[in-house]
């Protein structure tokens, strides 16, 4: 071989020795950059002994990168519902606060008490209706934290929609551009670590699927297998609701017709925030306004006037009063709403012009319904029923979702403790959720990342590769100029 | 190229801050629980079983709130006993009185005097208030239950009297003919008339304005009971009944063995409301012990029921504070190695060309 072909070697050994710097800076300045992979150069030598840089290729793991996906959508689900059922909590708070609806029922109770044994106080009226107030407003309250929630939850879909639709957008723009350039034999990739960011993206607003073709182009499905994305994007569509009361249901979300969020079929997502949102819409936030308005009905039962006389007359509004009014709720089943319109009758309410003593006397719905009779000032016996009937068992709607029986402060206790199970739970596997996202998101940067220690020590590896072949050429330069001298 | 234990320089950042954040969050909720002894948060905490601790301080809350309304029924019980019990002794002094009469030891007219006297202090007993309230108006307790007898106007009573003497023996109280009316003419119209002017009836339209349903209270969760009589009860109406006669019979004026008839018929009288009072005094004393029994009942509950609530929301005082030490070291000793890790690189080591 000759002297100049040994330079050319040389010479390549150089320039592959820039190259593969280039790479290490590359790495270095990308080290804490989210989602950058660790790239490496790939070295061939041809028949001559020359080396070049034929490629540059990421540290990609599809598997972890999968765990990466599925672990971001199960984390952003529970996270979602924690979030909402902490507002929930609100309604109930730390039991010492006492302002849970089954503890303004106990304050309630303990005023009728007071009045019980002070029938001709006036201020003892007054104090039994102002718990009633207070009570009534409690549920107001309650229910419309839950409708806010919900119509919140439902504008977090419409949200969670329009990003999904633009994150389509943009994974298009990079899938194109990818395919396009594996096929010219360019470097692509710094786009798949982008393109593995916005799947990364969407998979914390949905859960999904991704295939990887020969020529690297991808395809969304859904954790149902729904296509989000083959060659273009599917449009996901929904129309959001702007405020949901207790008889409103929020729409589905469609993907290419189909639902996928939020409505009934069999391709219902079941993670990523969005099902979150759909869950706290749909579900969770259904239920437990049951759970308030069967407590509203409970009341209104309770204190409602029966026929002194034991006679036909219908059951009749008493103490509280709702929307509905003249009529009497339907019985035994949830009335949705109940629990936003309850109020105390107008005609008991002192600062509504009402007596609060009717209380004590019946007659709120006229005279037939007195069973003071006689205007006793210290009459009780109808203050203690309404005790009585408000500690007396009855039955609730299965559709509350929490046992079906017992007293209305037994199932006010219930709904706090069914809210606070479920609000435990989601914490609970939010938090196990969250770790194991922190797992997987930790082993695909450790297996794919850059370590800069190690890029500095193949920098100086590439130096000391560098110098020797620097080396190389001035030694063929004097053997060069020796063999130049001989001719002199 | 990859090696087995590769890790990436991001990942090592990323655990320290993140197990640093998680040491923090847990730290303020252990200083929280130190500082109040209770859960950080305790529906979290509880789960399903946060309705146990509602239930359970609404439990003690209707408790306390039943013992607090018990004192307002033993009030009334005491203050009802006090006057029945000096009702009881003027009765007794009064039969010494009577005793007395049979034998000649006091005059009619002194008697009447005395009789009149007993009649005012009997309306002052029944008509006797407790907080602005009648005790004796049963469940009318804002209505004066016992009408005065000796008024002008003449009250009720006093013309239902006067009209049923009349026509018995067609002449008034005050007629000195009242000393012809026989023994048999007198017991015919005690037993007759002038007992039903001090029937249930005729009582509550001349006399009384009380009702005849007393005051119930709940004296625990499922126990409402009597706590307090009324002005109708028999032994009410015996001791009027006596005095009346004895004050407005024309007595000063009556035949000697006429008047030993009223007296007589007097003692039988003031017998029998003696012992209804004690019968109606032991009713308030078998009350108060009720009372008394289940306010013992209900402060054992609401015990219970505070422990119960202290075990579910409380936490120990020693573990927590052992939480927040053990936070705080594990805080620090993480902060160290962040320190260490971050300064631990290789390009401390490397020659400088």
């Amino acid at each position: 071989m000759s002297l100049s072909a040994s330079l050319n070697v040389a010479l390549s050994g150089i320039s592959t020795s820039s190259d593969q710097l280039a790479v290490v800076s590359r790495n270095v300045a990308r080290a804490n950059e989210e989602g950058a992979t660790r790239k490496t150069a790939n070295v061939s030598t041809n028949e001559g002994g020359a080396s070049r840089v034929t490629s540059i290729v990421r540290l990609a793991n599809p598997q972890l990168l999968a765990a990466v996906l599925k672990s971001n959508s199960d984390a952003g689900t529970q996270q979602v519902i924690a979030n909402a059922l902490n507002q929930f909590d609100l309604t109930v708070n730390d039991p010492s606060l006492q302002g849970s609806p089954s503890s303004l029922i106990g304050k309630l109770n303990a005023a009728l008490q007071v009045y019980a044994a002070s029938p001709q106080d006036v201020t003892a009226a007054n104090a039994a209706v102002a718990a009633a107030k207070n009570l009534a407003q409690g549920l107001n309250t309650a229910s419309l934290s839950v409708q806010q929630q919900r119509s919140e939850a439902d504008h977090a879909i419409g949200a969670s929609v329009n990003n999904i639709n633009s994150l389509l957008a943009q994974f298009q723009t990079l899938n194109d551009e990818i395919v396009r350039g594996n096929g010219s034999g360019q470097d692509v990739t710094d786009s798949l670590d982008q393109r593995d960011l916005i799947v990364q993206k969407l998979s914390k607003e949905i859960g999904i699927r991704t295939v990887t073709e020969g020529n690297k182009s991808m395809q969304i499905y859904t954790d149902q297998g729904v296509t989000l994305f083959n060659g273009v994007p599917r449009e996901v569509t929904f129309n959001a609701t702007a405020f949901l009361g207790p008889n409103t249901m929020g729409n589905a979300v469609y993907a290419d017709g189909i639902p996928i969020v939020g409505g009934s079929g069999t391709m219902i997502s079941t993670s990523g925030q969005i099902a979150g949102y759909a869950a706290i819409r749909d579900s969770l936030g259904v239920t437990y306004q049951n759970q308030l308005d069967e407590v509203a009905r409970g009341l209104v039962e309770a204190f409602a006037e029966t026929d002194p006389s034991g006679g036909a007359l219908p059951p009749a509004l008493g103490l509280f009063s709702w929307d509905g009014a003249p009529a009497m709720p339907t019985t035994g089943a949830v009335n949705k709403g109940l629990a936003s319109s309850i109020i105390v009758n107008a005609a008991v309410d002192p600062s509504r012009g009402g007596n609060a003593s009717l209380l004590r006397d019946g007659g709120i719905n006229g005279t037939n319904y007195v069973y003071n009779t006689n205007n006793s000032s210290a009459y009780s016996d109808r203050i203690q029923k309404i005790i009585d009937n408000v500690s007396q068992s009855r039955s609730f709607d299965n559709a509350a979702g929490i046992a079906n029986t017992g007293s209305i402060s037994d199932f006010a206790g219930a709904s706090a403790g069914w809210l606070q199970a479920q609000r435990k739970s989601a914490s609970e596997s939010s938090s196990y959720n969250n770790i194991l996202q922190q797992r997987a998101t930790d082993a695909l940067s450790k297996e794919t990342g850059v370590n800069i220690d190690e890029e500095m020590t193949r920098m100086l590896q590439f130096e000391r590769a560098y110098q020797a072949s620097a080396r190389l050429m001035t030694t063929i330069d004097q053997m060069f100029q020796t063999l130049l001298d001989t001719y002199k | 190229m990859t090696t087995t234990n590769h890790i990436s320089t991001a990942s090592i950042g990323m655990a320290s801050r993140l197990s640093i954040t998680k040491l923090q969050t847990q730290l303020q909720d252990a200083q929280k629980e130190l500082s109040t002894l209770r859960h950080a948060d305790v529906g979290l905490t509880l789960g399903y079983r946060t309705g146990e601790t509602i239930s359970m301080r609404q439990e003690v809350e209707r408790l306390q709130t039943i013992t607090d309304t018990n004192g307002i029924a033993k009030n009334r019980l005491d203050a009802s006993d006090v006057a029945l019990k000096g009702l009881q002794s003027g009765a007794q002094e009064f039969l010494g009185n009577l005793f007395l009469a049979r034998n000649g030891g006091i005059t009619s007219k002194a008697l009447a005097d005395v009789a009149k006297n007993a009649l005012l202090s009997f309306a002052d007993a029944g008509n006797t208030t407790l907080n602005g309230t009648y005790v004796f108006g049963g469940i009318n307790s804002d209505v004066k239950p016992i009408a005065a007898y000796n008024a002008s106007p003449p009250s009720a009573a006093k013309t239902a009297v006067d009209n049923a003497f009349q026509a018995a023996f067609g002449m008034t109280q005050a007629d000195a003919n009242v000393s012809s009316i026989t023994p048999a003419q007198m017991q015919a119209f005690l037993d007759g008339p002038f007992d039903n002017l001090f029937s249930s009836s005729d009582w509550n339209t001349n006399w009384s304005s009380a009702s005849s349903q007393n005051i119930k209270s709940r004296i625990s969760t499922s126990e409402i009971s009597d706590t307090g009589t009324n002005a109708n009860e028999p032994a009410f109406r015996k001791l009027a009944q006596v005095y009346t006669m004895l004050s407005d019979l024309g007595n000063a004026n009556l035949s000697e063995s006429t008047y030993n008839t009223v007296v007589n018929k007097a003692i039988t009288l003031v017998n029998a409301a003696v012992t209804d009072i004690t019968r109606l005094r032991t009713d308030f004393g078998s009350a108060k012990a009720r009372i008394a029994n289940a306010n013992d009942r209900m402060s054992i509950q609401i015990n219970v029921l505070n422990l119960n609530v202290g075990s579910l929301e409380g936490v120990d005082s020693a573990e927590a504070s052992v939480k927040v030490t053990s936070l705080l070291t594990q805080i620090q000793t993480a902060y160290s190695v962040t320190a260490k890790i971050q300064s631990l690189s290789i390009l401390n080591y490397m020659p400088n060309s």
